[in-house]
């Protein structure tokens, strides 16, 4: 489904040159559930957003289902991740002036489907969630787990072929964080294909694979040792 | 500390090259505008100030309130009463007045003079005029003297000592030239050139010297110090009691300081169109709301970056900096940049003073830039408008809290985004309101052009007509350059008259009925032009009923009264609102006379034919009632009509006529339609005004706009990342933020659509036709500004849209 060739990223100041990502290649099959892990600054999150097709790489080769992602132009990108991929924070990033039910619907409006389909679509993914009688709220006035539940139930709304989970859990206490993957294993078991970066081993161990970064290169790609399923 | 303050300041300035530009060339545009309206302003006030203790000489105006007349002028008689009746608080009384054009010659040299006055020799009592050559005594006392300005006699008599030698009016009579004396300044609202002896005109009009209802003269009188002009000017009207018949209980005078005239006297028949605190007030206003314009995009500009700044308080308050320091901090940073912004001021200043002056058309050659007072100015200047514009940013900034804003919480709180919001709604209502009256003023001006005067103007071409040596009788000129001219078939009609018609009429007679006595309170004033028989055919001035003048029917020139005939007799033609004046029908009036009491006796005229009426000077002037005099010797103004795109073939033939006739003249024909436009030139100059205030205060107020558009985006940066993470296009984004400020200007348009619609529907009243205010001009003008937004917005939001949303969330 995923495939990286020789993929680098390089950023550049005036007088520095920093390489984010050097030389990964990654296969990635649909229905995966893949963590990503390494020490701050290894180019987990620069791995992430090029996966999610919100930052292009400088240069190497990157398929999605077959098609060449890399050399797309800003508009295209989006037109490609428009409902085949949907994005988890760690810091939530819902948009403080839309209500919950405002928030999740928003995917589906720049999706340009209908009104009713999309109040359908949310009321649907906020029972998922349980959170359906928080629908009228502002994110304020959520906790930390609630605000991250309408994250994922708005990254669900357009049900893509994949989720990008920036550190989802890195702002939740260690019960909402648990819950948080536990929401994430279940989406993965019904066919959702998840990549995930995090710091904590413990969570990622919920995935099928570890990607290992250090400095911006793959070190490992080892199957998860545990399985924490039953967990 | 202060060191610390002005390096943060400058660094700040030259990191944030953008809003430093914006700022700064703002405020200088603020300032530059402000300092320039600032000497016309002073300027305006100068005017008459020039003449010695000013504040004690006054004009004595006349107003008749049944007819809702006010003039600037005075009939002979009132002179010497007031001199009688307060000789003791009067220091000096003086007549002057009947200005025409004339032509003066010393030898071969001849010049059209236009700003010549009658005065009599006490002018030099109230006025103080400095006299260089010649003698006070006996000045202007006789008849047929005259007193020179300095560069005339100089242009009249080169470098000659001309006291005591003659120069001809209209190369006929002799004037003595008694005096010379200093130029008049530009700043005062009577010009002249030449002075000429009060006494002439009792040659010309002997028994109107005692007449009380020819008004032609002005009526100037200095106060003894100490005086109070409103205990006097309480007494007039137990004067004009006492004057009995003379005058109707509806009449009054009324005493005007000199120096407010120029500013504050709007009468009838002033000696030139003075100036306007109207438009002093205006330009004064306009220059303030640009500032503030300015002042304004300063303050949002900089609560837009303070986010910026907000790191900078943060760790300056933990360690230790009170709110108070770090306020004066931003305000000396906000002095800072306007103490910069003065110095572009003031390069523009010194660049545009020239094109500013003859845009106002004032001289203000006299005025120094360099000097004490400007300095101090400048500096109080620098310090006002920039605590004031720093202000707010001061103490917002001032404001944040150090544990929130080091830790990267939001800054920008709801209160301070609805403040810029109300900031902007203010620029774009005051813009919208500039152009609301740009494009009114610009239509008013092209409708009164286009409006149609009653006479035909077209290929009309107007030469003024003087007597001279070989032509001492006007008449006998007038025809034989008619008859000249109108042989070339080119020439297809020739007229004339007293004046132009493009000027307001400048008699006004008093009129009788024939079946009423003469008596003040039988008196009706209609204003009248003396015209020779071709007139009214000559401009296609439509009949109503009865005839034109015709010298085949009998009807005859003016015969005034004399002491051996005290009954004068003319012929007269009025027009439809006079007729209605005098209480007739058109039809009724026809084979009436009218009388003009005129002395000895008065004139009786026969009313021959009844004209529309026409519109004389712009349509500014309430101009309808029209009575016509068949008079000889008043061919002043010489008219001629050229066939239609015969206009090259007909002036070539015009000039070979004039330089027959005159040899030596200098030939001043003009186009009628050019002086038809030229009637309109003060509202094109304030269209002008308006046009290029309103582009400045739009230009100011874009920049603002283009400053505060990018704090949204810096504001909604986050969101923007959201939302495009979510699939929005870069469409979708310029979309919600142009919605934002579309409401803004919208609600702009709320505020300045009633504003514009008074202040307008004011400015038209002064005309007496005039474009009506429709809808359409108020939506252009709110749509103008809109667009501009939009365009400035999209440019800003494209440019956000376009950044990678990854940029946007990883702030976070």
């Amino acid at each position: 489904m995923i495939r990286l060739q020789n993929i680098n990223k390089i950023y550049r100041t005036s007088d520095i040159e920093t390489k984010a990502l050097n030389d990964i290649n990654i296969h990635i099959a649909k229905g995966e559930f893949i963590s990503i892990m390494g020490p701050s600054g290894c180019g987990k999150s620069t791995l992430l957003n090029t996966l999610g097709m919100l930052d292009s790489p400088s240069s190497g080769e990157y398929f999605f289902d077959d098609i060449p992602i890399h050399g797309l132009s800003e508009r295209q990108l989006a037109q490609q991740r428009k409902g085949k991929v949907g994005f988890i924070f760690q810091s939530f990033n819902l948009i403080d002036e839309l209500s919950v039910a405002d928030n999740v619907e928003l995917p589906l409006l720049y999706q340009k489907i209908g009104v009713k389909e999309r109040k359908m679509r949310v009321t649907e993914v906020l029972e998922q969630l349980n959170i359906g009688h928080r629908a009228s709220h502002m994110p304020q006035q959520l906790s930390g787990g609630q605000q991250q539940r309408v994250a994922i139930a708005r990254a669900l709304s357009t049900s893509p072929d994949v989720i990008m989970a920036d550190e989802p859990t890195g702002n939740l206490d260690s019960k909402n964080g648990d819950e948080v993957m536990t929401m994430l294993s279940e989406l993965n078991k019904i066919g959702t294909t998840i990549m995930m970066v995090t710091h904590s081993p413990y969570h990622a161990e919920y995935a099928d694979r570890i990607i290992q970064l250090f400095d911006g290169q793959v070190v490992s790609q080892n199957k998860a040792k545990v399985d924490v399923s039953h967990a | 500390m202060l060191k610390s303050y002005f390096q943060i300041a400058i660094r700040n300035l030259l990191v944030n090259k953008l809003f430093s530009a914006i700022n700064i060339f703002g405020l200088a545009i603020g300032l530059a505008i402000c300092f320039l309206i600032l000497l016309f302003v002073r300027h305006e006030q100068t005017y008459d100030k020039y003449y010695e203790d000013a504040e004690n000489i006054y004009r004595v105006t006349r107003h008749y309130d049944d007819e809702d007349l006010h003039i600037a002028l005075i009939a002979p008689p009132f002179k010497e009463a007031i001199e009688a009746e307060f000789n003791s608080q009067i220091e000096s009384i003086s007549l002057m007045g009947w200005g025409f054009d004339l032509n003066l010659s010393v030898g071969e040299n001849t010049i059209e003079v236009t700003d010549m006055l009658m005065a009599d020799s006490d002018i030099f009592d109230t006025f103080n005029l400095k006299i260089i050559a010649g003698a006070r005594e006996g000045i202007l006392d006789r008849a047929g003297t005259m007193v020179l300005t300095a560069s005339l006699a100089k242009t009249l008599f080169g470098d000659e000592d001309p006291i005591g030698k003659y120069a001809f009016y209209n190369d006929q009579q002799p004037y003595e030239v008694t005096a010379v004396i200093e130029d008049q300044p530009e700043n005062t609202h009577f010009q002249f050139g030449v002075l000429i002896g009060y006494e002439t005109m009792r040659n010309w009009v002997p028994d109107e010297f005692n007449n009380w209802d020819v008004n032609y003269s002005y009526l100037y009188l200095r106060l003894k110090d100490g005086t109070d002009p409103n205990l006097l000017q309480s007494k007039f009207p137990a004067l004009m009691d006492s004057f009995g018949e003379n005058v109707t209980d509806d009449q009054s005078i009324q005493l005007q300081r000199i120096t407010d005239i120029h500013l504050h006297s709007n009468l009838s028949y002033e000696i030139a169109t003075n100036g306007s605190y109207l438009i002093v007030y205006s330009f004064s206003l306009i220059a303030i709301v640009i500032l503030l314009i300015a002042c304004i995009n300063f303050m949002n500009l900089s609560t837009a970056r303070a986010t910026q700044r907000a790191k900078e308080v943060g760790v300056r308050k933990a360690l230790g900096a009170s709110k108070t320091q770090l306020a004066m901090q931003f305000l000396i940073e906000s002095i800072l940049i306007t103490g910069i912004a003065m110095l572009f001021a003031c390069a523009l200043v010194e660049v545009s003073l020239p094109y500013f002056t003859q845009f106002i058309e004032r001289d203000m050659s006299g005025i120094t830039l360099y000097n004490t007072q400007t300095l101090i100015g400048v500096f109080i200047t620098t310090i006002l408008v920039g605590a004031f514009a720093g202000s707010y940013p001061a103490f917002y900034l001032a404001h944040f809290q150090p544990h929130k804003v080091l830790k990267g919480l939001a800054v920008q709180g709801k209160s301070t985004t609805n403040v810029r919001k109300l900031l902007v709604v203010f620029q774009f209502a005051i813009s919208i309101t500039l152009i609301v009256a740009t494009i009114v003023v610009i239509k008013q001006i092209d409708f009164a052009r286009n409006v149609d005067p009653g006479y035909d103007r077209a290929n009309n071409i107007t030469i003024p007509l003087f007597s001279s040596k070989e032509y001492p009788d006007r008449h006998v000129l007038y025809n034989t350059f008619r008859e000249q001219l109108l042989r070339h078939p080119a020439i297809s009609s020739v007229g004339a008259s007293q004046q132009l018609l493009t000027s307001p009429l400048q008699d006004i007679w008093s009129y009788v009925r024939e079946d009423e006595n003469i008596v003040a309170e039988n008196m009706i004033s209609i204003p009248t032009l003396n015209v020779p028989y071709h007139f009214h055919p000559h401009y296609n001035i439509e009949l109503v009923t009865g005839r034109y003048f015709s010298e085949e029917l009998g009807d005859t020139f003016v015969q005034i009264p004399t002491h051996e005939n005290l009954i004068g007799s003319g012929f007269a033609i009025v027009s439809r609102s006079a007729a209605s004046d005098l209480g007739y029908t058109p039809e009724e009036a026809i084979n009436k006379y009218i009388k003009i009491p005129f002395s000895p006796g008065y004139t009786n005229y026969k009313i021959v034919g009844v004209v529309e009426d026409i519109h004389f000077g712009s349509v500014r002037e309430d101009s309808q009632s029209q009575i016509y005099h068949l008079v000889k010797y008043e061919e002043r103004q010489l008219s001629i009509r050229y066939a239609p795109y015969q206009r090259k073939a007909a002036l070539e033939h015009i000039d070979k006529v004039f330089n027959e006739i005159f040899p030596n003249r200098v030939n001043n024909r003009s186009s009628l339609d050019d002086n038809f436009d030229a009637m309109y030139r003060q509202e094109e100059k304030q269209a002008k005004v308006f046009v290029f205030f309103s582009g400045l205060a739009i230009v100011v107020a874009s920049m603002g706009l283009f400053g505060l558009a990018s704090f949204t985006t810096e504001r909604r940066r986050k969101e923007i990342g959201i939302r495009k993470v979510m699939g929005a296009s870069i469409a979708d984004i310029v979309l919600l933020l142009t919605k934002e400020f579309s409401i803004l200007v919208i609600i702009a348009n709320l505020f300045a659509w009633p504003i514009a619609y008074i202040a307008m529907q004011n400015w038209l009243s002064q005309f007496t036709q005039r474009i009506d205010l429709h809808i359409g001009i108020f939506i252009l003008a709110g749509v103008l500004p809109l667009l501009l937004a939009w365009g400035i917005i999209a440019i800003q939001a494209t440019y956000s849209a376009m950044s990678t949303p990854v940029n946007n969330l990883r702030s976070e």
